[in-house]
Parts: structure tokens; C-alpha cells; sequence
């Protein structure tokens, strides 16, 4: 297999290739999928961060000849981050647009758009909604390739208490939580309080704040009244960026927990080097061989959109690539391309079965899939192998920022949050 | 004691930054009477514009003020295309013209700048300690400016010519036009200086708030409206006051009341205020 960043050279140069030499028949009108996503309003750089990546694996797709000669066009549906929006934007892509499965939703506009889902059968992959609403959702149509925040909350609570996972430092023992009251963060309230009383150290106090605020000195106030020894924030980037800093301006010298939206190089940069140092983060990790692939999708997007890949590049990747596997494997095996089919193969090319040829892109897969073969696709956030109802359970890493870069200083299998 | 007074200086400094940015607006209402829905993409620019500019190696106070001079131009040039010519036409096609040239601007900066957010340019500084209270360094040089951008305000409006000549336009515009008041030159000056102080009032946030993302400034305005309804729309110095009010009344709230409902707070103090004195703080009668 090719690195990505040739892939990518290939993948532009053939796409345009096609778009310039193939004239549209009926038969090859393209796939529509739609990207049901903020695009403007608070939240919209979800979009912006998701879009692209999406657009790299179609192009890829297109350039390995596309599915039964057809090529994937997206359809955005701007949910700006609200729920009512969001419904409207459910509405339009699955009733107007007809399109045949989704990426998306975020956990902010889940709650307006699930009925639509589960009602016309569409296939909804998600690469950024940990929301615990989707914990139980849906057992037929709904998948993501990020994990449930009641994972992720578990998964803090037991790394914070355990010296082991800390890289050696002290476990917590007057931990407080800062959490966001919108659906994506509030979610993780219940499982992170939950866990650390399970763990045998409760929380030494809660505070819930608006998103969006200019300031959050008054809440860092009340938070530092409980005298915390580490702060578990849960929170927007920006956000996470002004607490932390009000913080520190606060006299704070702490330690902080922040959740997989943090873990990134780019929340270093938004939020300063000087001021993120020393703090923990979780991120879904993948395996040796799976840390090299991701290096080289960094350069393959970069190279594909002119900039690096941003927060849920990796989880666009993987839900992109499953979804264009799965309406192959439709075509190849069902004949039909439609919503039930599509959710039907969904399972088939992601999970693990005896005799799987392992994939990690859409051209292998393609090839293994037409040689009558039958594939698991293994993602760059891990093993995506969904549970009954579309959930993956990656291994976490917990990661630090130590001069300047996130490090990994321990991994967390699933067997560990029990 | 030391949390209260911990608060209210977090408070004034929050306060300081609604101040600054209520004036503008409220001097741009002074004159033409209608609310320019715009005004929060001032602000935007304004911190967008600094954060460009220092970029190319200016000193911040340079590149701040700068700022502040292009969102003004911008500011006259728009007010020039989209907002005088409806003038005539009354306040509603105005009001609608001003929320759609608000998506226009932070969508053009959306396009120029990404939707992700910046962080602001500001060094990350340890506050003062005195006694037992955190005197945050960047909050001591929001509430200098402010103060600073309020008596400049007020020299404008009581020392010179052209403050005189727009609180006559403010005042009654038909009779200071009838006295030989130059209207299109006071308009102009006053979309200047509002846009201007608006830009202003955007970096002040940017510093408050660390980061800049597009759509700040229209998220700010409902905060700023608040702080000029609260002072008596159309007053500077009811602006000034009413955001100082409504910063103290966020930060408050946040600490006494609920870090949730920290801005149902100040709002709950707008309506309180407005119920006993419905045109606000320094509101005209008549």
C-alpha cells in the first residue's frame, strides 16, 4: 500500500481526470451523501474540519474508478449547531435531497434530527457525536466512529485516579469538574461523576457554565473554592481555551483533564503552549502500525486541502471510508444501492469476522471486495468494530502535553474501565 | 468579603469591555435612531483587523488603533451604501438592511479567516497579588483602556464642535438641521467614531475572552443592548454605566447565583430597572 500523500497526488489528478473526460449518464448520476453539520454559527468549523477529509475519501473513491462507475457528491446540511436548524437540515438532505446515507449529526442537533433518521431508514455515521443519546439510539442505522462519552467520561475518572496512568504522577484526590451546558458536553456529566464515586474518589464539586461566555472568572472562582488538585474540563475548544487561561490568571498551578476535543496540536496553538504544559488529555489511540497511518493521512490531507488535518479529521476518515465501503459492498453483493442496503453493509466492511481481509482504505477495500473477498476495515482511531447499537469501544490513550507536544503516557484498553 | 471583591473586579473588568462597546452603538442610535444590528461585526473586525495587523509585526497599541481607524472608514463606507439610502424609507428597511449587512461581515471574515478560532495576540501574564485578592494584569489594562476610551468620549461629545453639533442632531434633529447643523457631515463623523469605538470595544473583548472566532461580535450584541437599554438608549453615558451594571450583574450572578444563569442575571437586573425607570438609567423623557 502507497502513503498517503502519493495517494492523494493520485487521487486529485484522477478525479479531475474524471470530471473533465466523463460525461454524466442516468446510470452515473453520482451518490449523494449528505453532510448534516454545522457550517455557519458557533460551531461551524465542525464542519469546515469534517468537509474536507470527506471530500479526500470521495475523491479517493473516484479515483478507484468509483462505485459501478458512479462517484460520490455531497449535499451539506447546515444544521448551525441548533436543534431546530438541525431538523430543518435532516429534513432538506433526507426528504429533498434524497441522499442516501449521512455524516453527522453532532450531538448538538442529534436530538432534532433522530426521529427523521430511524423513520426513513437512512444510515447516519457520525465522526463527532459522543453524546450518551446515541448510546441507545438505534440499533439498525445509527454508527459513529468516535466513542460514547460515557467511555470517555469513564475513561478520565480512572486515568485521574491511577498514578499508573498518569505517567507516574499523583492520582487526583480533590478533583472538580467543568462542565458546558450543551448536549455535546453536559453528556459527559453523569458518567465522569459516576465514575470517579466508583473509583473511590468523588468529585469535590461540579460546576456547569454557559458556553460562549467572554469570561469564565467567576465560575474559575468557584471551581478554585473547592481547592482542586485537578480540574476535569469539559468543554469547546475556545472555551476550554478561556477557562484555562482564567485559570491560570486566577493563580491557578493545578493540573487539568481535558476530553479528546482538546487532545490535539491545534488546541496547543489556540490555547498557548505556555499555558496547556503539563495538562492530561484523553484520545481514542490507534496502534503502532495504525500511529504511522496517521502520519501519513496528515500529509495526505495537507496535501489534498492545502492545510493539516484538524479535530475529527481522523473520524471523518474512517466514517467516510466505511460508508463508501459499505454502498460497495451493496453494489457488489445486493445489486441495490439504497438506504436499507447501505445500513445492512455498514457492519459487513467495519467488523471483525473469521476470514476478513484487514482494510485500511477505500482502494484495497475495493479490491478485495470485487475479488469476491470479504473485508474488515481497521481505522485510524483503532479497531472500528460497531456494537449492537453503532458504537465503537477503541482503546483510549492518555496523553500530556510535555515541551510543547502531545505525548502519550499511558493506553487504557476497554478491560480497565470496569 | 475577599470573593465578593474578587468578583466585582472581574466584574468591572467584563463591565468595561460591554461600556466601550454600548457607547458606540448608542452614539450611532444618538443620531440616526435605529439599531444598527451590524455594529457587533465592528467589533469582530476590529479584533480580526488587530489580530492581521500584529501579525505584520506591529506593537499591539499600534495595531489596535489602526484597527479601530479601518473599521471606522468601513464603517462610513457602509453606512454610505447600504444605510442612507433607506433612510428615507423609515426604520424597519433599515433594521432588516443592517442584520443582513451583519451576516455579510461575518461571513466575509468566515471565508477570509476560517471558522476556526485565533487566539489574540496577548502574552499569557501571571496576575498581581494584593492580599489575598488575584488582580489579573490583562483586566487592570481593559479597565485603564476603557476608562481611557470613556473620557475621550466624553471630551468629544462636550469639547468640541462636532460633539456639540451631534448631540444637537441627537436632541432634535429637524431643528439642528433648520440651524445650519452640516447632517451629512455629522452622519459621517458619528458612523466613524461608532464603528471606531466598536473595533475598539472588539479588541477589549478579545483580550477578555483570549480567542477571536467570527462570530463573536454577534454574539456579544445581545450582552451590549442589554448595557444600552439598561443606561437609556441613545445615552453614552447611560451606556457606560449600564455596561458596567451588567458586567458586575454576569460576574454576580455567576458567583452567587448560578454559573448556568449567570446572564439571566443581568438580565433579570435590566428588567428590574427598566420596570421602575422604563427608560432606563439616563433615559430622556418626553
Amino acid at each position: 500500500m502507497g502513503t498517503f500523500s502519493t495517494l492523494a497526488t493520485t487521487v486529485v489528478v484522477a478525479a479531475g481526470a474524471l470530471a473533465a473526460f466523463t460525461a454524466p449518464t442516468a446510470a452515473q448520476e453520482p451518490l449523494k451523501v449528505g453532510l448534516l453539520l454545522p457550517f455557519s454559527g458557533q460551531y461551524a468549523w465542525v464542519g469546515g474540519n469534517v468537509q474536507p477529509v470527506a471530500e479526500m475519501v470521495a475523491a479517493e473513491v473516484a479515483a478507484a474508478g468509483g462505485i459501478g462507475g458512479r462517484t460520490i457528491a455531497f449535499v451539506q446540511g447546515d444544521t448551525e449547531g441548533v436543534v431546530d436548524a438541525g431538523a430543518a437540515a435532516a429534513q432538506k438532505l433526507i426528504n429533498l435531497d434524497g441522499v442516501l446515507a449521512l455524516i453527522g449529526p453532532t450531538s448538538l442537533t442529534f436530538a432534532g434530527a433522530n426521529t427523521l433518521i430511524l423513520e426513513s431508514g437512512t444510515p447516519m455515521v457520525t465522526p463527532t457525536a459522543g453524546t450518551t443519546a446515541l448510546d441507545r439510539a438505534c440499533q439498525d442505522v445509527c454508527f459513529r466512529t468516535v466513542p460514547s462519552d460515557s467511555l470517555g467520561g469513564r475513561a478520565i475518572a480512572r486515568a485521574a485516579t491511577d498514578a499508573a496512568f498518569l505517567g507516574g504522577a499523583e492520582p487526583a484526590a480533590t478533583p472538580v469538574l467543568m462542565v458546558g451546558n450543551a448536549p455535546a458536553l453536559i453528556s459527559f456529566q453523569d458518567p465522569v461523576t459516576g465514575a470517579f464515586a466508583d473509583y473511590g474518589t468523588p468529585l469535590a464539586d461540579t460546576v456547569v457554565f454557559t458556553p460562549g461566555k467572554p469570561s469564565y472568572r467567576s465560575e474559575v472562582q468557584t471551581a478554585l473554592a473547592a481547592e482542586p488538585d485537578l480540574i476535569v474540563l469539559v468543554a469547546n475548544p475556545e472555551d476550554s481555551a478561556r477557562i484555562m487561561t482564567n485559570a491560570f490568571q486566577s493563580g491557578y498551578a493545578g493540573r487539568w483533564f481535558v476530553t479528546q476535543d482538546q487532545t490535539n496540536a491545534e488546541y496547543i496553538a489556540l490555547a498557548s503552549a505556555q499555558l496547556v504544559e503539563g495538562i492530561f488529555g484523553l484520545e481514542e489511540i490507534a496502534s503502532e502500525e495504525g500511529a504511522e497511518r496517521n502520519r501519513a493521512f496528515e500529509a495526505a490531507v495537507e496535501a489534498f486541502s492545502g492545510e493539516p488535518p484538524k479535530i475529527f479529521a481522523t473520524n471523518t476518515y474512517d466514517a467516510m471510508t466505511i460508508t463508501a465501503l459499505a454502498i460497495l459492498r451493496a453494489h457488489l453483493r445486493d445489486g441495490t444501492i439504497d438506504r436499507t442496503t447501505i445500513a445492512n453493509n455498514i457492519r459487513a466492511v467495519a467488523n471483525a469476522h473469521d476470514g476478513d481481509i484487514v482494510v485500511h482504505d477505500f482502494s484495497f477495500g475495493k479490491g478485495a471486495l470485487e475479488a469476491g473477498h470479504e473485508i474488515n476495515y481497521e481505522g485510524l482511531v483503532g479497531p472500528v468494530d460497531f456494537n449492537a447499537w453503532g458504537n465503537i469501544t477503541a482503546p483510549f490513550g492518555i496523553r500530556q502535553v510535555r515541551d510543547g507536544a502531545w505525548v502519550t503516557v499511558a493506553t487504557m484498553g476497554a478491560d480497565a474501565l470496569n | 468579603m475577599t470573593d465578593f471583591l474578587q468578583t466585582v473586579i472581574f466584574g468591572l473588568a467584563l463591565g468595561g469591555v460591554i461600556a466601550v462597546s454600548a457607547v458606540g452603538l448608542t452614539l450611532s442610535y444618538g443620531v440616526t435612531r435605529f439599531i444598527n444590528f451590524a455594529y457587533g461585526d465592528f467589533l469582530t473586525l476590529g479584533a480580526y483587523g488587530t489580530v492581521l495587523l500584529a501579525g505584520f509585526g506591529l506593537a499591539l497599541p499600534v495595531a489596535t488603533v489602526a484597527a479601530m481607524a479601518s473599521v471606522g472608514v468601513l464603517g462610513v463606507v457602509i453606512a454610505r451604501l447600504a444605510y442612507e439610502p433607506l433612510m428615507p424609507r423609515g426604520l424597519l428597511p433599515l433594521l432588516v438592511t443592517s442584520v443582513g449587512v451583519a451576516f455579510v461581515l461575518h461571513n466575509t471574515v468566515r471565508i477570509f479567516a476560517g471558522a476556526n478560532p485565533i487566539r489574540f495576540p496577548m502574552p499569557l501574564l501571571r496576575p498581581w497579588q494584593v492580599g489575598d485578592l488575584f488582580v489579573p494584569q490583562e483586566q487592570v489594562v481593559t479597565i485603564l483602556v476603557a476608562l481611557a476610551a470613556m473620557a475621550v468620549v466624553h471630551l468629544i461629545l462636550t469639547g468640541t464642535l462636532l460633539g456639540k453639533t451631534m448631540r444637537a442632531v441627537s436632541d432634535d434633529p429637524a431643528l439642528a438641521r433648520a440651524s445650519g447643523v452640516p447632517a451629512g457631515h455629522v452622519l459621517a463623523a458619528t458612523w466613524f467614531l461608532s464603528a471606531g469605538i466598536g473595533a475598539l470595544g472588539g479588541v477589549l473583548l478579545a483580550v477578555t475572552q483570549i480567542t477571536v472566532e467570527p462570530d463573536m461580535g454577534w454574539r456579544f450584541l445581545l450582552v451590549v443592548f442589554a448595557a444600552v437599554l439598561l443606561g437609556g438608549i441613545g445615552s453614552p453615558y447611560g451606556a457606560m454605566l449600564g455596561g458596567l451594571v451588567v458586567g458586575l450583574g454576569v460576574e454576580l450572578g455567576a458567583s452567587y447565583v448560578s454559573a448556568d444563569y449567570s446572564y439571566a442575571f443581568a438580565f433579570l437586573v435590566l428588567i428590574a430597572v427598566l420596570l421602575l425607570h422604563p427608560r432606563g438609567l439616563f433615559g430622556r423623557g418626553g
